[in-house]
């Protein structure tokens, strides 16, 4: 999956927590994924699935255990603080929660500034000049510049989080549920204003979201995650048309859809996802898993291709075809 | 259709701070048939769980002026209950569920306990007897190996799990009425369709009448008998789930319908969404007439004028919308999607 010209490759990433009693928190283990210049990745899945731990070792503000994150091509790890604070220029985030991660105490006009003070990008005045062309283009008006976070509603102050993260005229953005803290009327605005400015920007947007309905739109390609690992990749369409892990079809079919003439029988799947301290043997989604067998209990199964660009971590890819069997 | 509703309201307003001068609910009315589920749908401030709270009697004396022409649940008038009557009511007549099972329960003591407590208070049910409820209650609510679970403490189950023990908690009495607010919104999507699924099972055996507030349309389509929308503290639309999203008859609603990211197994992603401009009014400053007028694509001069009287669209689906044929794209489009 590895190429030159890619914005981000993560290479073979595990990341693990120890407890305060001394049990292992298996967050990431074995995660791989790049994303090229454009594209938008969205990274899919439950609480706890690891996709947050993973963003977060994306920005370079947690280190992994192993494995490596190339950024443009230079590898995070090996870079000495001055490298890391350079690298950090190309590449952003967007929180889920906009009220708790703009300072209440600084202003619209001072919290787009920040960044660009931070890298000393520009003169003074050029520096304001480009606040105010950011504030525009995320749709604030100019009498908003001066007013403070608990001023604004809940869909400014994400527009603000956003006119943040453009600021340095990053590479990549790393979007962490932009949206779903904001009300479904909103939702489509901040949702518009995203896909345009990527587009604009050219920008390349790894996009963390447990929302099928919204990765559907946005996204390119999307990584499904369980416990840890990906256990599905592949372009958004073809995924989210013809899955080729159980998992993700569970994920699919439990996404209630504005359609009162198609509902459901049952929950698509039972119970809780398992812990990630007390992992189950081999496949990790076995426990929940219609389709589970001997070989699952006792090998993890690798993510390995299916078909161009197609990647699955099911011992049965290849029996997905046969909807039956997974009796949904 | 004879004879009285389960549950009716008329014209409930509540009003808060000074004299009840911010009105968080304009005029609500809406009836409940008894085991069918309403879904109150709107968005943060529309004052959908303060409707909820209102009928469950849930203000803090003093804070909110609750006035309405009737709030009747199955024969009783809620408006003439005192303090002492309204606390007997709930539990037992009606219960209610919140969106996050961690700050309804008490993280410093079991689950057991809890559980147990509603029905040594109603039902004056000795501990043994109690006992035996709970173990049936928990297992009926597929907690895993209930006998267990019922000396664990809150923070011990995961959130699925807690809220199957409010689910619990909430029809150990078995009320005739449970008003679940957002209770599925904290949850993962795999486990919210198994609470989902849980409620409209429960709700089968037991003949629950359900009033669910949530702002996920999805979610609605999957529970509603009946949907009730609400902006801005009134309530803009109501009707059968099937008109309500086939045919909406309020600008609101159609711009909701339009403005959700979906996806459909086998359809292109919709292309650009189309947005709902602006924001919700605060209670303050509410707009001249319609209160969804200054957002409405398809607005015209009246609507600036005068708040629009509710009117019939067909047999229970009405609409508080002076444009209702305006709408029909978004019926198209839905009929020729599910076709």
């Amino acid at each position: 999956m590895s190429d030159n010209t890619d914005v981000l490759v993560a290479d073979k990433l595990v990341r693990h927590f120890k407890t305060g009693k001394g049990q292992t928190v298996h967050a990431v283990n074995d995660v791989s994924l790049s994303i090229a210049p454009g594209e938008t990745l969205a990274l899919v899945g439950e609480s706890g699935c690891g996709k947050s731990t993973l963003g977060r070792m994306i920005m370079g503000l947690d280190r992994p255990d192993s494995g490596a994150v190339h950024l443009l091509g230079r590898d995070l790890a090996r870079m000495g603080n001055r490298d890391l604070h350079t690298a950090r220029r190309s590449v952003q985030m967007i929180f889920q929660d906009p009220s708790a991660s703009l300072d209440p105490r600084w202003t619209a006009e001072a919290i787009v500034r920040e960044p660009l003070d931070n890298f000393r990008i520009g003169t003074s005045a050029e520096r304001r000049d480009h606040v105010l062309q950011l504030l525009s283009k995320v749709g604030l008006r100019p009498d908003q510049a001066k007013r403070y976070p608990h001023e604004l509603s809940g869909g400014q102050r994400q527009r603000l989080g956003i006119a943040r993260a453009l600021a340095t005229r990053p590479r990549l953005v790393v979007a962490d549920e932009p949206v779903s803290a904001l009300d479904v009327s909103i939702r489509a605005q901040v949702i518009n204003l995203l896909c345009d400015l990527r587009d604009e920007m050219k920008l390349s947007l790894l996009f963390i979201s447990h929302d099928i309905g919204v990765v559907s739109h946005i996204s390119n390609r999307i990584a499904v995650m369980y416990l840890g690992r990906i256990v599905e990749a592949g372009e958004t369409a073809a995924v989210l048309n013809a899955p080729q892990h159980p998992y993700t079809v569970g994920l699919l079919e439990s996404v209630p859809r504005p359609r009162p003439a198609d509902r459901r029988q049952r929950a698509p799947l039972e119970g809780d996802p398992p812990s990630p301290i007390n992992l189950p043997s081999g496949c990790a989604f076995r426990t929940r898993c219609p389709m589970a067998v001997d070989v699952c209990a006792n090998v993890v199964p690798p993510l390995r291709p299916t078909a161009p660009g197609r990647f699955s971590a099911c011992h049965r890819a290849d029996d997905m075809t046969k909807k039956e069997l997974l009796n949904v | 259709m004879t004879g009285e509703p389960f549950l009716s309201i008329r014209n409930l307003t509540v009003g808060f701070g000074a004299g009840g001068a911010i009105r968080a609910v304009r005029d609500v009315s809406f009836d409940l048939e008894a085991g069918k589920t309403l879904c109150l749908v709107g968005e943060s401030g529309s004052g959908k769980s303060v409707t909820a709270t209102s009928i469950m009697g849930l203000h803090k004396p003093g804070s909110a002026h609750v006035e309405a022409a009737t709030m009747r649940l199955d024969g009783i008038n809620l408006l003439e209950c005192d303090e002492r009557e309204m606390s007997r009511l709930r539990g037992s007549l009606m219960a209610m569920i919140f969106q996050d099972p961690m700050s309804s329960l008490n993280p410093a003591l079991t689950i057991g306990f809890q559980l147990r407590e509603a029905l040594l208070l109603h039902e004056k049910m000795s501990t043994r007897a109690a006992n035996a409820r709970v173990m049936e209650v928990l297992q009926r609510v597929r907690i895993p190996d209930a006998a267990r679970r019922m000396s664990a403490y809150p923070h011990q189950l995961s959130g699925g799990m807690r809220q199957r023990i409010m689910i619990a908690m909430a029809l150990i009495c078995r009320p005739r009425l449970l008003i679940a607010d957002e209770p599925t919104t904290a949850l993962d999507v795999t486990v919210q369709a198994q609470i989902l699924w849980l409620l409209s099972e429960l709700q089968r055996e037991f003949g629950t009448a359900i009033i669910f507030i949530t702002h996920d349309l999805g979610v609605v389509a999957e529970i509603a008998d009946d949907v009730a929308v609400m902006y801005a503290g009134s309530l803009v639309e109501r009707g059968p789930v099937h008109a309500i999203f086939e045919n909406p008859a309020h600008g609101y609603t159609a711009g909701l319908l339009r403005a959700t990211a979906e996806f459909v197994p086998g359809e292109p992603s919709r292309g650009r969404l189309e947005e709902i401009p602006g924001n919700v009014p605060s209670f303050s400053m509410l707009p001249q007439g319609c209160s969804f007028v200054e957002r409405c694509r398809f607005a015209v001069d009246s609507c600036h004028r005068r708040t629009p009287d509710w009117r019939d669209v067909t047999f229970g689906h009405a609409s508080r919308c002076d444009q209702p044929v305006a709408y029909g794209p978004t019926a198209n489009l839905t009929v020729e999607v599910s076709a």
